[in-house]
Formats: structure tokens, sequence, C-alpha cells
């Protein structure tokens, strides 16, 4: 009987570790948190670090709340690694039935950011627990898929979403994502790059020439300038008689006033989502940033 | 550069006198004491014998005067071309001038020598600024002259440079006069507003009349066509306190010219002058307006005082590179000026300097300020 009971102990014990055949899971401790070499660790992560699973990345699909049957979640990878190929960006689907962070958002970047994915890459979540999908985007992923990009695949992947076809949602967000890779990163991302996980601005070096020829030029000509002193005075300034200017008709007479008008609409900002618009991003606990967006469903 | 072109034969030497001598009139006196030749001395503004150390003032002079009697250059051969050759009263040499030449020096004895007829009638000037700098003072100021030039070549202010110097009594024409008249304007206050869409500009429209009077005086505009105008002007203001009555005495150790533009042709150049001058007043009265266009001017200077007078200014031909450069000092004021080449690599590095300054900062401004404030 006790013998028994030992054994359900440890099964037991090990059972959350074990959720799913195809999942592996390892555990974090403090002595070995299992940070990827991506994030700077620091103490005030350990919440987020020690909540989130440190799982296998070549795996690819960590489907916890079982939506996916083995045949699909074969079909997935493979969809996966094609993508992979062809953009170089990373993927990872995961699939949760209880969140036990404060979002689905921070699950899902905390998720990415804590296992040793590639730092350009997305990660598509559905959470059952708050009911909401999510694409959380880091790297140049964040680059490409900009606000519209990214409103637009969760708008396509909607109806099957609430249809409970959550591996079509898959299907069509691979698509999306290939077709909007292959129109490169929108002009409103084109100021941004992404150094050591962080959205950047670009260095612009043409602005600092055009800045920096400014000054060069006007104190180049001024000196230049000192040496041809020899000038003809058109005025005799230096030979006025002191006190000798009296101005003894002063007139400003107003005559009329003209008025003309042109329409000139306020310049309102057109919002962000246009197709060429960028992309608006949060940083992670891990300092990482993300782009990205989620549905309720 | 019409400067100079018949005089380049003259070259000074302070003070280097022979024989005494009487050259024309009253210049080039003799020492009262040794017989010396005297020369202005412009530091101490008397004449100094070098002989015998005696200095005297124009008075001790002027009683001197009558003793000696007056030799002229005896004109020889007047009026070829350009040139006029005259005999030197001392050693019988040819001194040769150009038309306008009224004081010069013989090339072989030194000594002064003045052309009568070109100082006196209509061309005796009424008054005159005695040098106040000597040609030292010129050659120390050209040798400084690199100072607020940072781009001037290193060598340009070297004293080999300078290829000729002398000091001149120019012919000014001197205009003092009163403006009457006025400007007429119109002027435009203009003001945006917005109402919904559409933007509003409003043009109020104004009559704008400045009348009044102002007065210059002694304007001044040389007299003579061979130096250049614009050099004249950037070498002014003359302290026309220093004004004193003419007295050839003055010329000497010093060359000399008459003017060959009339009064009348000058007068325009001045009355230009105080025009613009007068127009730019009433116009920054004119304020709080948005454009002023001036339509009319009615500015005119009824009456003009003239007075021809001779103002002390040296002139240094600087050679620099096979080119010539002319620089001109105010022989009372001691103001130097003069155009000089660019040091174009002076010019690159100061270039270079600034644009790599300006990029470092932009760049550490950038990365400490803007680049992660995403």
């Amino acid at each position: 009987m006790k013998k028994r009971l030992i054994i359900f102990t440890i099964v037991l014990y090990m059972f959350p570790i074990l959720v799913n055949a195809s999942t592996t899971t390892y555990e974090r401790t403090k002595d070995n948190l299992r940070i990827p070499d991506k994030v700077h660790y620091k103490n005030r992560m350990y919440n987020n670090v020690i909540s989130t699973p440190a799982v296998n990345t070549e795996e690819k699909i960590y489907d916890f709340a079982d939506l996916f049957t083995d045949e699909e979640e074969k079909e997935i990878y493979s969809t996966i690694m094609n993508y992979k190929n062809s953009t170089n960006l990373d993927l990872a689907i995961v699939t949760i039935d209880h969140n036990n962070k404060e979002s689905a958002m921070v699950y899902a970047d905390d998720f990415y950011d804590y296992n040793d994915f590639d730092i350009n890459g997305s990660l598509y979540l559905i959470d059952m627990d708050t009911r909401e999908f999510y694409i959380s985007t880091s790297g140049t992923a964040l680059l490409y898929y900009n606000d519209y990009r990214i409103e637009n695949t969760l708008s396509s992947m909607d109806y099957s979403m609430i249809n409970g076809n959550y591996k079509e949602s898959v299907d069509i967000l691979t698509t999306n994502l290939i077709n909007y890779y292959n129109r490169g990163i929108p002009s409103g991302n084109s100021k941004y790059e992404i150094v050591d996980g962080k959205v950047v601005y670009k260095t612009p070096y043409i602005v600092f020439i055009i800045i920096s020829l400014i000054p060069a030029v006007i104190i180049t000509i001024a000196y230049a300038n000192r040496n041809k002193p020899v000038k003809l005075d058109k005025y005799s300034y230096d030979y006025l008689v002191k006190n000798g200017i009296s101005i003894t008709n002063r007139i400003d007479k107003y005559i009329n006033t003209t008025t003309v008008s042109h329409y000139s609409p306020i310049s309102s900002d057109s919002g962000g989502s246009s197709s060429g618009g960028g992309s608006s991003f949060h940083s992670g606990s891990s300092g990482i940033s993300h782009g990205g967006g989620g549905h309720h469903f | 550069m019409s400067i100079l072109k018949n005089n380049g034969i003259f070259i000074l030497e302070n003070g280097s006198d022979n024989m005494a001598n009487k050259a024309t009139r009253s210049v080039d006196h003799k020492c009262p004491s040794c017989h010396a030749v005297l020369k202005f001395n412009p530091t101490d503004q008397n004449w100094k014998c070098e002989y015998c150390d005696s200095t005297f003032n124009l008075e001790d002079l002027s009683k001197h005067e009558q003793k000696y009697k007056e030799k002229e250059v005896i004109e020889e051969n007047p009026d070829i071309g350009e040139y006029n050759i005259y005999r030197c009263p001392d050693c019988g040499a040819e001194i040769v001038t150009d038309l306008n030449t009224a004081a010069t020096f013989c090339v072989y004895c030194k000594n002064t020598a003045i052309i009568k007829e070109r100082l006196t009638g209509k061309f005796e000037p009424k008054s005159i600024i005695p040098f106040n700098k000597t040609m030292d003072d010129a050659i120390k100021a050209f040798k400084q002259v690199g100072r607020k030039h940072p781009f001037m070549p290193s060598s340009f202010n070297s004293q080999k440079n300078i290829s000729e110097i002398k000091g001149i009594y120019i012919p000014f024409w001197l205009f003092t006069s009163t403006s009457i008249g006025g400007i007429t304007a119109k002027a435009e206050k203009i003001h945006h507003h917005r109402k919904g869409d559409y933007v509003y500009v409003d043009t109020m429209n104004f009559n704008i009349i400045r009348d009044g009077k102002v007065s210059f005086i002694k304007v001044p505009n040389d007299g003579a066509t061979k130096f250049d105008d614009a050099i004249m002007n950037s070498i002014e203001p003359f302290d026309y306190s220093k004004l004193v009555p003419f007295n050839p005495s003055y010329l000497s150790g010093f060359l000399a010219e008459k003017y060959d533009v009339d009064s009348e042709t000058a007068k325009n150049d001045a009355v230009f002058r105080m025009k613009n001058t007068v127009e730019d007043i009433f116009k920054k009265d004119i304020k709080g307006y948005s454009t002023i266009n001036i339509i009319n001017n009615t500015i005119n200077f009824p009456d003009i005082n003239i007075e021809y007078v001779l103002l002390p200014v040296y002139l240094l031909n600087i050679k620099y590179k096979d080119e010539i450069y002319t620089f001109a000092m105010n022989g009372e004021s001691g103001k130097l000026i003069g155009n000089m080449p660019v040091d174009k690599k002076k010019a690159f590095l100061t270039f270079t300097l600034v644009f790599t300054i300006s990029f470092v900062i932009c760049f550490i401004v950038f990365y400490l300020f803007i680049r992660s404030n995403v």
C-alpha cells in the first residue's frame, strides 16, 4: 500500500512535466534557470522565468491544451519547417488550458524569450483560459509583421477560431506570414533596426552628413570671405551729422483689408494601420522588444 | 586695378637725402641750421633734420622760407601722350610723370619735385590731412594682417612679399549736404487665422510716408580714376578733425596726385551713397509690417558744399605667387585693408575639421538620446 502511494506520488509529481507525449519540458530550478543567451538575466525576471515552461525548441509545437491530433502536429511541424526555411524566421505554436500569467501577451512573450528560440521569430499562442489567440513577434519578424499585417492575419483567422478549427487557423497564419514576408519590411518600419533584441532607430548617416555640412560650409565661407574685405560702400552712415536726422512727417495710412481663404484640412494621423505603417511594440519582461496582437474567440 | 600703373619707377626710401636743394616752391626745406634737406615726420607732425637733429614746425619753416629762391622743375617736353617729362632742377636728370602726378621724387637725387600747376588754381586743395603713420607702421600693420584671417597663406604677410610701398596724398572731394524729401511706400500686415478646414489670410494695406531732413558732413569720394573706389571706400573713415589748411610743405617725402574726376562727376557717386543712406534710415523707421515696398523716392540734396582735399594713403603692392595684391592703409587712422588669397589647404582642413566634429556630435547625441527612444 505504502509502495503504491509512493509510485502514485511520483507519477503525480511527474504529471505536469509529461503533460503530453510529444512535449518535453525541463525543470527550472534556482540554480539552473535555463536562461537562453539572448536574455541578459536580471533578478527581477525570476518570477517570469520560473513560471515559464522550459521546452525543447526543436519541437516547435507545444500543445499543452491538446488541441491537435498527432497527425495534425506532424503536418504543422512540416509547415513550420517550410516557413522557417523560406523566411529564416523562427515560429512556435503553443496551446494552453491554464494561463498562469497576467495575459496572453505576457505568456506568449515570456515563452518565446525564456526558451532558446531564434531572436528573429514569432509565436502563436492559443490560450483556452482567456479565450484569446495571440501572435507575438520579435526581432526582424517584428519589423516584417507590422500592426496592419498582424491585424489582417488575426481577422482572417477569426472564423476558424470561433468554429474551433485550430489546425486551420495555423495554416491561415503560416500562409499569411509567408506572403507578408515576401512583400518585405513595410516602409513604416524601415527606420528601425533590431539590436540585442531591442527595436532602435537605424543610424541616419545621410541626416548626419547633411547636418554636419551646414556648419562646415558656413564657417568655411565666412572665413574665406574675410580674405576679401574690399567692398564698395553703398551707404555713408559714417558721415551722418550727430542728431542730424529729423523725420518731420510720418504717415501710416490704413487703406483696406483683403482676405483670401484656402482649403487646408487639419492633418490627422491616418492611424497606424495602413499597409505601409509601422509596428507598435512593447518590451517584454526580458527587455526584448515584442510586437504582435491577439483576438478573442 | 589701375593703381600705380605709371608710378612704379618711384620706389620710396625713407630719409635718403643728399645735397641740399631748392626743388620747387616751398617743398624740401633746407634745415636752417645745417642746410640738409628736411622731410615731414608723420610721428611728431613736424619737420626733422636727420643730420643735426633739429626739429621745426610749420611756423619756423615759413620764417625761413622767404630766404630761398623758388626754383621749379622745367618742363621739357610737354604732353607726350600719357607722360610728361620734367628736368630735375637739382641734378638735371629727367623726371617722368603721368598726367596727374602732383608731387614725386627725382629718381637720381631723391629730392621731392612738385609740379606747380597741378597744385595751384583749380587744383589747389583747400586742406590736407598730413600723414600720421610712417611707412614702418604700414609694414608692421601688413605683417600682422593674418591675425583675423585664418585662411591666409602662412607666408603671405611676410615683408619680403612687399614689392612696393608708397605714401601718396590722394585727391578727395568732400560733400557736405542736408537732404530734403522723403519716401512713399506701400506696406502690408499679413495675418493668418483658421476656421475649421479653411485658412484665412487677411492682408491689411497701408500707405506710408516718411519725410524729413538728414545731414551729412564731408562724404568723401576719391578724385583720381587710377585708385580703385572699393579700396578707397574700405579704408574710410578719415578723422576730419585732423584736416589742416593745405601747405605744400606736407608733401615732402611723399607722392601726391591731382584730381582727374571733376567735382560734378564725383558728386553723383556721393549723392548715390547719401540717398541710399537716407532711404535706408526712413525704411528702418517703418516698423511693424510684414512687407514694405518703396514706390516713390523724392530724396534730394539741393545744397551741396564741396571741398577739395588731399588725404594720406599708403599703397602696398604685394607680390605673392606671381599675383599682385594691392593693400591700402589709411595714413591717418592706420586702417589697413586689402584682398588676399585663400589657402585652399587651410580651407579644406577647416571644412573637414568642422564637418568631423559636427558628425561626431550628431553621433553622440543620437546614441545617447535618440536611438533607443523609439
